[in-house]
């Protein structure tokens, strides 16, 4: 079969389908009237449409067999529900056996209070009897409480001291060590104090002794040049003498 | 009798009551069952997927919320267990190193145009099975897929297209 026109292809298939306007499908109308081609890809797909009615209505016979086996299969699958319910419906009878039962039971207790005798003076009685079971049994009662007590508490202080015992030596410990490093830290402090201050007064002595020393060079120097000086005029004197006195013719 | 709805069978279903769930089976059977043939191809597996479908419905009946979107939540369970029965397949037989069917067939299908059907690609089957073997609108169709009804005519076009293309290929038995 040669192949439908390429660009018709698709608004033939919408031709197919019921898909177009009046004045399309008028256009393909006109063009499936002069195209061969076209009108037998048009009758293939009608025929396929056609076919595929067929199917379904074949698939649509079996439809009612598969149901029923879907819903044996189905209640082959799942028993246990139907037994919840059967349990469900068991337990509504039970429960409605109880409530009868409980209300006869309701109803034979107040027949018997109402056909009862006169009671006896029931708080009296209790009272004499608790009066007499306090005066008797309360000593007995107190010493093995105490007894007892004691006999507990025995192995538990013991254990408590001990425990003490060992928790105050813990704190020494703990107490000494930071002491001891307080201390070495303490000591460590004042040596790099005291060392301070010993180089402070190495270097004032040493700047005394320099002071003292500038003194003295100082002294020896103005010493030095009052010798001098004394020594000049000496000299002068000395040579003052020295020289001659002139004679008369030169005068 | 009246007959009950979705909603109160659901929730009778909740109670314990089998018998109503039956009723929701032959209420939904059909288009359950149709939309496992569109995806998968073939009858055989299409029955058997329905049935995993009904169990699955069953027993996940406490997750369903809106109680009258009972059919779609079930249309939607069948298509998704079928897109799986098929991946599981495909993946199967890659593993074993065949040829990959578009779509594995236990029994050989009867003519040529259920051949011819089988080999379309499942999302364009599954909407071409809703509208001509399930006699169904394309609205209707649009709402169970999920899509624009423009979308569905698309798709349509497309699987006529592709099935008139496998039924005359020249030299190929569909």
């Amino acid at each position: 079969m040669k192949h439908a026109c390429q660009e018709m292809q698709e608004r033939i298939i919408d031709y197919v389908l019921g898909l177009l306007d009046e004045p399309e499908r008028e256009a393909v109308s006109n063009h499936l009237d002069a195209c061969l081609q076209c009108r037998q890809y048009v009758q293939a797909l009608e025929q396929h449409q056609q076919a595929l009615g067929a199917l379904g209505e074949e698939v649509q016979a079996g439809m009612a067999a598969r149901q029923q086996r879907a819903i044996e299969a189905f209640q082959a699958a799942a028993p246990q529900q139907e037994r919840a319910v059967a349990t469900r419906s068991s337990l509504g009878r039970l429960t409605r056996m109880l409530v009868a039962a409980l209300v006869v039971l309701g109803v034979g207790i107040t027949i018997g209070r109402l056909t009862a005798p006169a009671p006896v003076d029931v708080e009296q009685l209790r009272g004499n009897l608790h009066a007499a079971l306090t005066s008797s049994l309360q000593p007995v009662v107190q010493q093995a409480v105490l007894t007892e007590v004691d006999r507990r508490l025995e192995p538990a202080l013991t254990a408590g001291t001990e425990r003490l015992k060992l928790e105050i030596v813990e704190e020494m410990r703990q107490d000494l060590g930071t002491f001891a490093a307080d201390v070495v830290s303490s000591s460590k402090q004042l040596m790099d104090q005291r060392f301070g201050e010993f180089v402070q007064l190495l270097e004032a002595a040493r700047r005394t002794d320099r002071q003292r020393t500038a003194r003295a060079l100082e002294y020896i120097e103005t010493n030095r040049r009052r010798d001098k000086t004394q020594i000049g005029l000496g000299l002068q004197s000395l040579a003052a003498l020295a020289k001659p006195n002139p004679g008369p013719a030169e005068q | 009798m009246e007959q009950r709805s979705d909603t109160e069978l659901v929730r009778a279903v909740r109670q314990g009551d089998r018998l109503a769930y039956a009723q929701l089976i032959r209420r939904h059977y059909q288009a359950v069952f149709l939309v496992c043939l569109g995806v998968l191809g073939n009858v055989h597996d299409a029955e058997d997927i329905a049935q995993d479908t009904i169990i699955k419905g069953f027993e996940k009946m406490g997750q369903l919320r809106d109680t009258s979107q009972f059919r779609r939540w079930m249309i939607r369970i069948a298509r998704n267990l079928s897109v799986n029965f098929v991946r599981r397949k495909a993946t199967a037989e890659r593993a074993a190193g065949r040829r990959t069917a578009v779509v594995p067939q236990p029994e050989p299908p009867r003519d040529e145009l259920q051949q011819a059907v089988a080999r379309l690609p499942w999302d364009l089957r599954l909407p071409l099975v809703m509208y001509y073997l399930d006699g169904r609108s394309v609205k209707s169709v649009a709402q169970t897929l999920e899509i624009s009804t423009s979308g569905v005519y698309q798709k349509l076009r497309a699987a006529l297209r592709e099935l008139h293309e496998i039924l005359t290929a020249p030299g190929e038995t569909p």
